[in-house]
């Protein structure tokens, strides 16, 4: 029963370091940032050929294209990007168009052509980021482990006699 | 290191529930109340270092530091990685709850392992702690990986080929894990040296 708080009190500034430590290497970690998706698209003649990419660099394969009337919203096209992550509609009309590319899992990027001819590109995250549900759920790991020895030390108190 | 669900066959499965539960059952005969912080303190770290992965070739390998935490808390091992372990299943479905048992086994025997070997030589100072550190990371992560190819290779022919990449991915794990260990201990030695010899 003595020296109950002594040990726990002890040892707390050099684990606490040594979880920040963690906490940044954790936070910092490449993979955070590893799945913005990005779209490029350019026209040849009347076809429209584009490029979705992560920012990694690796292509965004088998994603989902589609092609929107920038006005009223009507789909004018659609299709699938190849293995290169490439791909080409062809357009009936040169109107004003929003191309929306869904990569899956939230990561969608657009590319849009104003009457203008003027080209903005977005990249939208439907999703909160990965990595702060990760450090979340890891505190709430933690505060489990810490729950449970705490039962179980006054379990043990409890069945000591 | 950690197994998933739906390959092993039920006997290993159900073997390595047993071998942990006697495990975890000696555990919580021989743990103390002075141990318990102590214990979920190392039951954290293990938590946490499985998810420092290190890229490698194709594959990642991450930390798993067992050598430490047996080294620190003896038999109360079974407790720490097999609490770690369950809610590393449960929350980010890493491992999984039937291999629980044997994840278990197969990562707290070695650190209890080297808890029987290298104990003395932490209390006895007959050799340095970086020395003792490195080699119960190594060693631990050594008999782990073993352990680990053994019960893919209960999962029958085909998963030969598995257990041995599985067991090559490793070998390098074993230096930086030694390495790993043996830094942590020589700062613990530094900054509160009672806890490697209580």
């Amino acid at each position: 029963m003595k020296n109950i708080l002594q040990p726990s009190v002890q040892i707390l500034p050099g684990s606490a370091l040594f979880f920040f430590f963690l906490a940044i290497f954790l936070l910092t970690s490449p993979n955070a940032l590893a799945h913005k998706v990005n779209l490029f698209c350019w026209y040849e003649g009347t076809e429209l050929h584009g490029e979705g990419y992560f920012s990694g660099g690796n292509p965004a394969q088998n994603s989902s294209i589609r092609v929107y009337d920038l006005e009223n919203g009507n789909l004018l096209a659609s299709g699938i990007t190849s293995r290169k992550g490439t791909f080409t509609v062809s357009l009936e009309k040169n109107v004003p168009i929003k191309v929306v590319l869904d990569a899956g899992q939230g990561h969608r990027a657009s590319w849009t052509m104003n009457e203008n001819n003027e080209q903005t590109t977005s990249m939208e995250k439907l999703q909160t980021p990965g990595v702060l549900n990760k450090t979340m759920t890891m505190a709430a790991g933690l505060v489990a482990i810490v729950a449970f020895f705490s039962f179980l030390y006054l379990w043990k108190q409890q069945h000591a006699d | 290191m950690h197994i998933s669900e739906g390959i092993l066959p039920w006997t290993t499965l159900a073997g390595g529930y047993a071998a942990s539960a006697l495990g975890v059952a000696i555990g919580l005969k021989k743990i103390e109340d002075r141990q318990m912080v102590k214990t979920a303190m190392l039951s954290s770290t293990f938590f946490i270092v499985s998810f420092i992965h290190i890229p490698l070739g194709p594959t990642n390998i991450h930390l798993v530091m067992n050598g430490f935490i047996g080294l620190l808390t003896g038999w109360s091992c079974f407790i720490a990685v097999g609490i770690a372990l369950l809610l590393q299943a449960l929350l980010f479905q890493f491992g999984g709850i039937t291999t629980l048992g044997i994840n278990t086994f197969n990562m707290a025997l070695p650190a209890l392992a080297c808890f029987l070997i290298f104990s003395p030589f932490l209390s006895g100072k007959k050799i340095s702690v970086l020395l003792t550190g490195f080699f119960s990371g190594f060693i631990s992560v050594f008999l782990s990986t073993l352990l680990l190819s053994f019960s893919l290779v209960t999962a029958g022919e085909p998963f030969i080929p598995a257990a041995k990449l599985v067991f090559a991915a490793n070998l390098p794990l074993m230096i930086v894990d030694g390495m790993i260990t043996a830094l942590a201990l020589r700062f613990i030695e530094r900054v509160k040296p009672e806890i490697l010899t209580s």
